[in-house]
């Protein structure tokens, strides 16, 4: 072994991978997404925060197929009885995948909450709402941006309860989660 | 039947010892992780990467370049140069390189590749 030259090899190759993840944190190397092949349930007993944008966009899943789907991105909410169910087939037949909050009382911080959703259903209160927002100024801070020129929905605040939404993706810039509790399992209920 | 074993033993061990084994090693162990994530996923999972595509090409080409770094340990400096251009491309195009795990595993293993030498016969005079 030539130890000067493992670490002549290692040196650069981490600083180039280091390089990647500081340009794709900041947004500069673009990573492709694809969502898997499934869709999620999504739920929340009660959600609030501000600033929502809501534009359409298009998803791609793992075989290939586009999904139309509408971006959700909250700036910040704070989330009661957050639930996100996913079926999953095993060599053992369908499973369920749960993961949510144990305790409906404590609220999740999250901020920058992306949600890429092809129906959604609450009880909303809205404020400050506009109505055919150019999209593309809406969620400009997260990763789901709308297209300039497309419909968007702003909202400046806003909480709504029992939220539902069939998902493709759910993307938070940080959760803060007290109580995650996490199941996977034949009989597990799905969240609705 | 211990002593057969033995000998396989030690008869693979001389193997291993005539080539860059342990880069080899996690070469092919990145590309399989780097491969499988997708697969494996929860199914909640995001894969980032071009329809996941690029998770299986380039796993089964870190795979291959260990393998290389097996049975053509001559070539192993352009080896080792082109698993780290795949562990780079994987990190930006396959769920973060297999959640980086698959990545650092793969620069690992090439720089092993790349610093490996074949023991040379003892010099006497």
């Amino acid at each position: 072994m030539r130890w000067k030259r493992f670490w002549l090899m290692l040196a650069p190759s981490l600083a180039a991978l280091a390089v990647l993840a500081a340009g794709m944190a900041q947004g500069a190397v673009p990573a492709s997404f694809a969502v898997s092949g499934r869709q999620i349930k999504v739920s929340a007993a009660k959600l609030s925060g501000r600033g929502v944008g809501i534009v359409p966009g298009v998803v791609r899943s793992m075989d290939g197929r586009q999904h139309v789907v509408l971006h959700l991105s909250l700036r910040s909410a704070q989330v009661y009885g957050l639930c996100q169910s996913a079926e999953v087939d095993t060599p053992l037949g369908p499973f369920t995948v749960r993961l949510g909050t144990r305790d409906r009382e404590k609220p999740s911080q999250v901020s920058h909450l992306s949600i890429s959703a092809t129906s959604l259903g609450a009880d909303v209160g809205l404020g400050s709402v506009v109505l055919n927002r150019d999209a593309g100024v809406l969620g400009a801070e997260s990763v789901l941006k709308g297209k300039r020129g497309d419909y968007g929905v702003g909202v400046l605040t806003f909480s709504a309860r029992n939220v539902t939404a069939d998902a493709w993706m759910v993307m938070g810039g940080s959760f803060m989660v007290d109580g995650l509790s996490v199941a996977i399992g034949r009989d597990v209920r799905p969240c609705f | 039947m211990l002593l057969s074993a033995r000998r396989t033993c030690g008869a693979v061990a001389a193997w291993a010892g005539r080539r860059p084994f342990w880069g080899g090693v996690l070469l092919i162990a990145s590309g399989a992780e780097i491969a499988l994530t997708p697969v494996i996923g929860t199914g909640v999972i995001i894969h980032t990467g071009v329809g996941g595509y690029a998770g299986f090409l380039l796993g089964s080409f870190l795979g291959a370049m260990g393998a290389g770094l097996w049975f053509v340990p001559e070539q192993r400096f352009v080896l080792a140069v082109l698993a780290v251009m795949a562990a780079l491309s994987a990190f930006v195009l396959s769920n973060l390189g297999g959640f980086l795990l698959g990545s650092l595993l793969a620069i690992g293993g090439a720089a092993l590749g790349f610093a490996w030498m074949p023991r040379e016969p003892r010099q006497e005079d």
